[in-house]
């Protein structure tokens, strides 16, 4: 993640936190300390090279559809060489022993496609399904909102958790959702911006890792 | 000279990116001014334009409609709309005593996030770090200097001092009981106060070894005078410029500071640099309005970014610089560079003690009275301070001289809010003036 990419998100994050405030009727001092909050952060945001008229694309969102797949070359060469995706991001998940790559398409649509190396939750899903659809995932603005809306209408949500790049998960249960995993993330406008230099072979040849939802080159920090 | 790279974003960029960037933030300033500024509402309607169909920088350069202090005063006389609402955090006052009045500048929270980061860059360049200790004498009003100064430090990260209420002499006594890393003042201060410090017997070069930056600003200065400022301190002079209406520093210097001495010894002018991703600064020939050619000396006209309350756009500064190619620094940075040292009024305005002083404002008052004709002198007297001394003919013999003197002094300080000295001449001892009056001269000491 690049300061500018944590300065537009914190862009976001000051926004949003602005506008809460704001709707308080009995907190203007915390309204006041948020205005100054999203003066600042803006300020530094634009030293820091980051365009203020970039637009943080709207949400609720589908950001893309998970695929199983056994071999995740032969499935790069259907989703990119044959149907024309743009690869925009992958590399290796060593935490949960998967590899992915993710194919953007024209007006929004990408698929990401996951390939297990080992044991673990990705393997025995191909086993006992096989390839196909493994998951949808709903990018929102606030997860805790959504959630306290499903919860509401009686959804079983699950595997809620939080990163230390901001990320925030959960998911509603197959059983309860038309037979389809749906990942519901909050994340800042640092998430899904396209890596160019990114290849198949590269990810293949493990020297991608995927860590906190975004590519990075293996040995490097950034 | 090693490069002090302050902000890589803005400084190592490439020229074009940075082009691309001040094109986006000049054509969306424009469209914002129109939508939230009641004054360009106003002025843009009567000006036919429709920021909405600029497309280039280029269209904004032809069709956008220069703006000057009187447009604004005019509008905020006339209309009483102020940009007063709930988003207001400040007014800043431009200090003018011209008669052309004061226009406000409405300031929102977002303008007071960037009141500082110009002069950061002004600070930081010239070497200060993190809790260093820097003296500010520019006083605190509604004119904002001396909080745009606090800000810059802040913004910097470093310690201001503020002396701006202390006598001359508290301020030097502060200065080495704070053992401070740089000073901000006018050239004329630093007259005086290097004065003061000669006559303490203090030698600042040998025991103020802390003081290195010396940041000037508000007047030009003569080059062997700067010199031997920097000798007498033993600190480098930088400078910085900017005003109410860019919302504190748009030009600074870098590490190279404001005079250079050459191999042989010769001294050169510095390089002001544009903070051209904050600010598009123009500099156009005032009679056509073009932009003058790299060497050429015109009018400052300013568009700046980060500015919403009050934006300036196409503001004509009636300040006067000389443009230098853009690769006239060796440091090497993409920024557009200018003459250091040199920059003065459009028309003629003087600057005494801090007061910007209109010989026309001085003409309504003196030639209102029994009076011939005047001329009038700004020198730095004995003590090194700046004064003012007006040379008198009366009409006819005048039998109270005494009464009739103090009595015109104390007119022209009503309104101009300086003292002057005013001299008697006998009957038809000037000479008479055949062609446009330039009845003021300016002796200072800070201009050789």
């Amino acid at each position: 993640v690049t300061i500018q990419q944590e300065l537009q998100a914190l862009r976001v994050h000051a926004n949003r936190l602005c506008k809460l405030a704001s709707e308080m009727q009995d907190a203007p001092l915390l309204a006041r300390f948020a205005e100054r909050i999203e003066a600042l952060v803006d300020e530094a945001a634009w030293e820091g090279g980051v365009d203020p008229h970039e637009e943080v694309q709207p949400r609720p969102k589908l950001d893309h559809v998970g695929i199983a797949v056994r071999d995740l070359g032969e499935a790069a060469n259907l989703f990119g060489e044959l149907l024309g995706g743009r690869l925009v991001a992958g590399g290796t998940n060593d935490a949960q022993n998967i590899r992915t790559l993710h194919f953007a398409f024209a007006h929004g649509g990408k698929v990401e496609l996951l390939q297990p190396l080992g044991t673990g939750p990705l393997e025995r899903y191909l086993a006992k399904r096989g390839e196909g659809l493994h998951h949808i995932t709903v990018l929102v603005d606030d997860l805790a909102e959504t959630l306290r809306r499903l919860e509401a209408a009686r959804y079983e949500v699950v595997g809620e958790q939080m990163y230390a790049s901001g990320w925030r998960e959960a998911y509603v249960s197959p059983a309860v959702a038309n037979g389809c995993l749906v990942q519901v993330v909050q994340a800042g406008p640092w998430y899904g911006h396209e890596r160019a230099d990114v290849t198949v072979e590269a990810v293949l040849d493990d020297r991608w890792e995927w860590v906190g939802q975004v590519p990075r080159r293996r040995g490097s920090t950034s | 000279m090693q490069r002090v790279l302050v902000n890589a974003y803005s400084e190592a960029a490439d020229r074009q990116n940075l082009e691309q960037r001040v094109q986006r933030a000049v054509l969306q300033k424009v469209i914002e001014a129109e939508a939230t500024v009641p004054f360009y509402r106003w002025f843009y309607a009567r000006h036919d334009l429709r920021p909405d169909r600029l497309e280039s920088i280029a269209e904004f350069r032809e069709r956008v409609p220069t703006v000057t202090k009187a447009d604004i005063v005019h509008f905020q006389r006339t209309t009483g709309a102020l940009n007063y609402d709930s988003r207001s955090r400040q007014l800043h006052l431009t200090s003018g005593t011209s008669g052309a009045g004061q226009e406000q500048h409405v300031r929102t929270q977002g303008d007071l996030a960037a009141l500082g980061t110009g002069g950061a860059y002004e600070f930081l360049w010239a070497g200060l770090k993190p809790g260093d200790r820097v003296m500010l004498t520019m006083p605190y009003s509604q004119t904002m200097a001396g909080p745009y100064f606090q800000a810059a430090c802040e913004a910097a990260g470093v310690v201001p001092i503020n002396g701006f209420a202390a006598t001359t002499e508290d301020r030097l006594a502060q200065l080495y009981r704070f053992e401070c890393h740089g000073l901000v003042l006018t050239p004329s201060h630093l007259h005086r106060l290097t004065q003061v410090s000669q006559e303490s017997g203090r030698r600042p070069s040998v025991d103020l070894a802390s003081l290195h930056a010396i940041f000037l600003s508000g007047e030009p200065y003569g080059l062997e005078w700067a010199a031997s400022m920097s000798h007498y301190w033993g600190a480098r002079l930088y400078e910085g410029w900017g005003a109410t209406q860019t919302l504190g520093v748009a030009m600074a210097t870098c590490e190279a500071g404001s005079i250079k001495t050459g191999a042989s010894g010769n001294l050169g002018r510095g390089v002001l640099h544009g903070l051209d991703h904050r600010c598009l600064i123009e500099i156009l020939d005032p009679q056509t309005g073009r932009p003058v050619a790299d060497g050429d000396t015109g009018e400052i006209v300013v568009t700046t970014f980060r500015t919403s309350g009050m934006p300036s756009i196409r503001f004509r500064m009636g300040d006067q610089v000389r443009r230098l190619a853009d690769s006239t620094c060796d440091c090497g940075r993409p920024l557009s560079c200018y003459e250091a040292g040199t920059i003065g009024r459009l028309d003629d305005m003087i600057k005494v003690r801090g007061m910007n002083v209109w010989p026309s404002a001085v003409d309504e008052v003196v030639l209102s009275a029994a009076v011939a004709d005047y001329t009038g002198r700004v020198f730095t007297d004995e003590n090194g301070r700046e004064s003012v001394e007006l040379s008198v003919e009366p009409r006819a013999p005048v039998p109270d001289q005494a009464g009739f003197a103090n009595e015109l002094s104390a007119a022209v300080r009503k309104r101009i809010g300086v003292s002057v000295q005013v001299k008697l001449l006998e009957p038809r001892s000037l000479q008479e003036v055949q062609f446009k009056a330039r009845r003021w001269r300016d002796d200072r000491v800070v201009l050789r």
